[in-house]
């Protein structure tokens, strides 16, 4: 891994990043909008591990970061998923379009 | 820390009550023991005497200004408890859970107002978050509510991503590789475009869970569709803590960049108190008013961030009790009546005189009009930011937005006082109810009459022991 | 060019490759095994820079926990032989410009570590990476002790478990 800069690391983590916000605006399915914010994530965990490796290597702190990010990430979508299923059972579908109760 | 302690250990004692009673007074009279201790508990942390000694190694730091918006976040809530708490019961059948989620919100307040490391902030806006998306959605058989909640759920968790995306670079920028505030101090970390990109995007993320404008537009929708119980509690409570949290962080962190950043908090505030003011005056509801009202109060509250000095974080303080206050009183009333628009409060005035004259004060304080405490609280705002020499334009600004927004709130008032009509409430208020309203508009007045001696008695009580 | 590097950009490539997929894919089962795959990769990736606790963290967590509870749920609540409705042409370009700039400037940014490169010496004073080193730090209560964020995320998860039991416990008929 010595000849891969750590610029190219990031360059990935930020596609990645922008390919789940490109996801969390274009979904419109509350399931696959979840996922993109998943994407979002763990994007930025690969950013905090990068710099950990290459610029603190005699520290942990950014591993301890990634680590809390990865709970509260499980933790949300739980909460997430217990939304959705409840959304469901009242309105038999989950499309954010077909959830118009409201006005913008 | 007694903060903290209690709260998390009271969230799990709450858990508990709801299995060992069913009486739904019993529960709450569990809740209302639990901020009194709280409040008692924060205190006591003050005067320096704590139930155990825990070394933090300066991941929070807890200081005057914290500890003093603990007691404000402590003091609102236990007031909203005993005036509101009689309304959870109506949402749903859960009274003991959802007073067990308030708790677990106390306690990342608590985190949010004292935090010294980012990772602490970040765990902390977490706590505050996951429990409101339920609180949202905890009317469950109603489709406005579960929408709002999934709608504020996708909002946070994309600020969330904003937010790590801002302290991963700001942990790429520092040469410590650490996460304490204090590290990114411009003596130890240069700044860097980088650096600057990292501000930036807590400075968004924070101004998302402040519902600062262009990124408030979730707050109508959802303070709009939680239970009405709740968006008190949202609109009041966590977002005065918040923004006790976002002071912080840019006074601790990134106070000597100051000039850097400035003009950014200035635009959010202008396009804030232009959007909330404005907006308000077209609403039909009075609760869609006084979600749009709580986003122009936020424009208001920037101007302390912008500021950043001695003025603003006292004022920042004494705005936070007057605008938790007030609102909390208006709300307190609003769950009460049958229609929740503008008409509805039509001739309440003749029904119940008592209210109507509370609510009349409430919002006289929200308008910053004078004898109240909400005018004090803005003329503290508006001087923290002349004593900084600049931006000038933005305090003439604000005085005009504050203008309009008499118009908006002497609405309500017209409607109480000058129309006729049956504005009635679902149930005749019990006389503890409308005492407490009182009592409320009673601290209105006293803010707005001695705030100096009440704010210079509560430092030199803080200082003296 | 040597092995490691190429297994990176093999890495890399299969990690956007699947995470686009996962975002434009229009059934939604697919979306969620693109999502797999893509999580998957970014445990190799975490291999792949010597950091094998994290990356079984992650396999642990997101792809035998999160992913799994998504694709419960896409059973739960869709028919997941159905194509998902198309986004709008216009949401669709808007967002694919304002990805591409956001992705633009933020390479500008980061583009000041493009000679950053791991050193030998590094590894000399390398940390123990083993995961008893890690569990010791994480629940240690001394200078570089991570114990109090750990018993605030374990407040945390009780308040989400007992929030997702508020929220989908399943009210009994009669209740309101």
């Amino acid at each position: 891994m010595n000849q891969i800069p750590l610029s190219h690391i990031l360059f990935v983590s930020t596609a990645l990043f922008f390919i789940g916000m490109y996801g969390l605006f274009t979904r419109r399915n509350m399931i696959t909008m979840l996922m993109a914010v998943e994407l979002i994530l763990n994007s930025v965990n690969i950013n905090f591990i990068a710099f950990n490796k290459y610029l603190y290597p005699e520290k942990l702190e950014g591993v301890f970061f990634s680590l809390f990010i990865i709970a509260i990430a499980a933790a949300e979508a739980a909460v997430a998923i217990a939304i959705i299923i409840n959304l469901y059972r009242n309105l038999h579908s989950i499309d954010v379009e077909a959830a118009d109760e409201m006005k913008f | 820390m007694n903060a903290i302690l209690l709260s998390a250990v009271w969230g799990i004692v709450m858990m508990f009550s709801g299995i060992f009673t069913t009486s739904k007074t019993a529960i709450r009279n569990v809740a209302v023991v639990g901020l009194v201790l709280l409040v008692l508990g924060n205190y006591a942390d003050m005067i320096g005497y704590h139930l155990m000694t825990v070394n933090v190694h300066k991941m929070l730091y807890f200081d005057t200004f914290g500890l003093l918006g603990n007691l404000i976040a402590f003091g609102s809530t236990l007031l909203y408890v005993l005036l509101s708490g009689r309304d959870m019961e109506k949402v749903g059948h859960h009274l003991a859970e959802y007073f067990a989620l308030i708790f677990f919100v106390l306690c990342g307040v608590a985190i949010v107002t004292t935090f010294n490391t980012l990772l602490m902030l970040f765990l902390g806006i977490e706590i505050i978050s996951i429990p409101l998306y339920i609180l949202t959605g905890a009317d469950k058989r109603n489709l406005k509510s579960n929408e709002a909640s999934l709608k504020y759920f996708l909002m946070g968790a994309f600020s969330t991503g904003l937010m790590l995306l801002g302290i991963a670079f700001l942990y790429g920028a520092t040469q410590t590789g650490t996460f304490f505030i204090d590290d990114l101090w411009s003596g130890k970390t240069a700044v860097t475009p980088l650096f600057m990109a990292g501000l930036l995007l807590l400075l968004v993320s924070m101004a998302f869970k402040v519902s600062a404008a262009p990124f408030h537009f979730w707050t109508p929708d959802v303070y709009d569709g939680a239970p009405t119980v709740f968006t008190s509690f949202m609109a009041t409570i966590v977002k005065v803590s918040i923004f006790v949290g976002f002071i912080r962080l840019f006074d601790e962190a990134f106070g000597d960049s100051q000039e850097k950043w400035q003009v950014f908090v200035a635009i959010i505030a202008a396009a804030t108190l232009f959007i909330g003011n404005v907006t308000a005056v077209f609403q039909q509801s009075v609760k869609r008013m006084l979600a749009y009202s709580s986003i122009a109060q936020a424009g208001f509250m920037l101007l302390a961030l912008l500021a950043l000095n001695g003025v603003a974080k006292e004022g920042i303080i004494l705005y936070a009790a007057a605008y938790s206050i007030a609102t909390i009183g208006i709300f307190a009333v609003l769950i009460r009546m049958k229609d929740y628009t503008f008409e509805g409060f039509n001739g309440l005035a003749r029904q119940q005189p008592v209210l109507a004259a509370t609510c009349t004060i409430f919002l006289l304080s929200l308008a910053g009009i004078p004898l109240t405490g909400g005018f004090f609280a803005k003329y503290y705002m508006l001087s923290s930011v002349v004593a900084t020499g600049h931006y000038l334009w933005l305090v003439i600004f604000a005085v005009l937005c504050a203008a309009v927004s008499v118009y908006y709130y002497f609405r309500v008032i017209q409607a109480m006082y000058f129309k006729d009509g049956d504005g009635a409430t679902e149930a005749e208020p019990g006389l503890g109810f409308k005492g407490l309203l009182v009592v409320l508009a009673v601290i209105v007045v006293v803010l707005g009459v001695w705030p100096q001696s009440l704010l210079g008695q509560l430092s030199r009580l803080i200082y003296t022991w | 060019m040597n092995a490691s590097a190429v297994v990176f950009y093999i890495l890399s490539a299969f990690i956007l490759a699947t995470g686009l997929l996962a975002v434009t894919s229009r059934k939604i089962f697919r979306t969620a095994i693109w999502l797999l795959f893509s999580l998957t990769g970014v445990a190799g990736l975490y291999f792949w820079l010597g950091m094998q606790f994290i990356a079984a963290v992650q396999v642990v967590v997101y792809v035998g926990g999160i992913v799994v509870l998504i694709i419960f749920s896409i059973f739960l609540t869709q028919q997941s032989g159905k194509d998902l409705p198309s986004p709008l042409r216009r949401r669709t370009v808007f967002s694919a410009l304002a990805a591409c700039i956001g992705f633009a400037l933020t390479c500008l940014l980061l583009s000041r570590y493009s000679s950053f490169r791991v050193k030998e010496s590094d590894y000399d004073f390398a940390p123990d990476m083993s995961i008893s080193a890690i569990g010791n730090q994480l629940l240690s209560t001394s200078e570089h002790g991570y114990v109090l964020p750990f018993e605030v995320i374990s407040i945390l998860l009780l308040a989400a478990m007992i929030g997702c039991i508020v929220i989908a416990m399943k009210s009994k008929p009669g209740d309101k």
